[in-house]
């Protein structure tokens, strides 16, 4: 486990102890209570399967995301505005160039 | 000497009465008009029942065979795309309402407790229905209902969870509260109102209309034609709900517009920009039906339009989804 940011205690955590879930990291936030208004939870079973592919829409619709924190109505404008966001950044005419090796 | 009747009150009589079969020779766009007009007069949640016991369909009665022949040999690829999108909306929309009408009717009254399990049942039917249509004339794999709605998933056209994943969450928040007069507001409007009075009546014309024009798919079009009939007493019901509601407590209002808001902020991402030109609608047009029905529900419900949100539904794509 490395790292702090200003909130004290947000961590990134490798889990490779015995091979398991040895692809995947996550990045834990405590933020202090009083300052989240939105969060969603998920037990472990999901959680893997949203990131071996499994369909996060699907997910949600299917009860699989439960909110913790805050509203349905939140959540969903929160999602939308993302999503948007995203295809408003893919609709800019750029490309990456990969960084060539010396 | 007997009042004339109007031509509607004759259509809607005989739409009414319809049995299966008879449904392969009413058009689609007459039911619509039928799941409107309902509206001027609203019966009680009893009624309602018993118009269900009446109309009630057996969705084992529709033989598929000459739906797979059109679907694999006479629909053009583009046809099939088109089509099949706005199905697994339908598809989808209907196995979500199913599945989340059980947390409004936990804190409803006893005769509406009677209605709501009348129109869980329709649910359930329709869900089967989009179900055989899936696996019998499109040809997805058989396998469990869960298995042919995996497969149907990734055609909808919809962009991210849609309003049927805003009414998974709606339905949590209801089930932890399910008196709760703003929860069960915000709860018709997203279900009974949006999803059911505007989105499904605004493209339930799209996939029966092609079949009409071109003679393709007539268990389909049967199927569906009894469908949309059946959410003439699902709109009845909440539409007359919502009235209810909001003539006891004017103040919640403001809820069904705040889950208006929510919806068509979401409904405003452009992945929902489908197009329905190949099954022969004018995607315009479609487009104009979906604001005439949603700023028709909120008169039907007595409420003004703001101003901010009437700027918005002049912007609204066609919601593909049924309830």
């Amino acid at each position: 486990m490395t790292g702090t940011d200003g909130h004290g205690a947000a961590e990134t955590v490798d889990f490779l102890s015995e091979g398991w879930l040895a692809a995947v990291q996550v990045r834990l936030a405590a933020w202090p209570e009083s300052e989240v208004t939105l969060a969603l939870i998920c037990d472990y079973a999901d959680w893997l399967g949203i990131v071996d592919g499994y369909d996060i829409g699907k997910a949600m619709t299917y009860h699989r995301l439960p909110i913790s924190v805050g509203t349905a109505l939140d959540l969903l404008k929160v999602v939308y505005f993302v999503y948007e966001l995203l295809g408003v950044m893919a609709g800019v005419p750029a490309a990456y160039r990969s960084p060539v090796a010396a | 000497m007997q009042p004339q009747q109007s031509a509607v009150d004759v259509g809607d009589e005989q739409i009414s009465h319809s049995d299966l079969e008879g449904f392969s020779k009413i058009h689609i766009d007459e039911v619509i008009e039928y799941v409107n007009s309902g509206l001027r007069s609203i019966p009680p949640p009893l009624d309602l029942y018993r118009r269900y016991l009446r109309q009630r369909w057996d969705v084992y009665e529709l033989d598929f065979t000459q739906d797979r022949i059109d679907w694999a040999e006479r629909m053009t690829d583009d046809e099939l795309d088109v089509f099949q999108r706005v199905a697994s909306g339908f598809h989808h929309g209907e196995r979500n309402v199913e599945a989340e009408l059980p947390t409004f009717m936990m804190g409803a009254d006893e005769e509406d407790k009677v209605f709501i399990s009348s129109h869980l049942e329709d649910e359930a039917r329709h869900t089967v229905f989009f179900d055989r249509f899936f696996t019998e004339a499109v040809g997805l794999d058989e396998g469990s209902l869960m298995d042919v709605l995996d497969s149907s998933y990734e055609l909808r056209s919809n962009a991210g969870p849609g309003v049927t994943g805003l009414l998974s969450y709606v339905s949590d928040e209801l089930a932890k509260d399910p008196y709760n007069p703003r929860n069960r507001v915000r709860y018709a409007t997203i279900y009974h109102l949006f999803i059911e009075g505007v989105g499904a009546l605004s493209t339930m014309k799209i996939t029966p209309g092609y079949c009409r024009r071109r003679g393709f798919l007539p268990a389909y079009y049967k199927g569906f034609t009894a469908t949309c009939r059946d959410e003439a007493r699902h709109v009845q019901y909440g539409m007359g709900f919502l009235q209810d509601s909001i003539r006891k407590a004017p103040a919640l209002a403001e809820d069904v517009y705040e889950m208006l808001r929510t919806i068509l902020d979401m409904n405003s991402a452009n992945g929902n920009q489908a197009s329905f030109e190949v099954l022969g609608l004018n995607t315009e047009e479609v487009r104009r039906f979906n604001i005439v029905q949603l700023t028709r529900k909120l008169a039907d419900v007595g409420i003004p339009l703001p101003s901010d949100l009437q700027e918005v539904i002049n912007r609204m794509y066609p919601e593909v989804t049924g309830g």
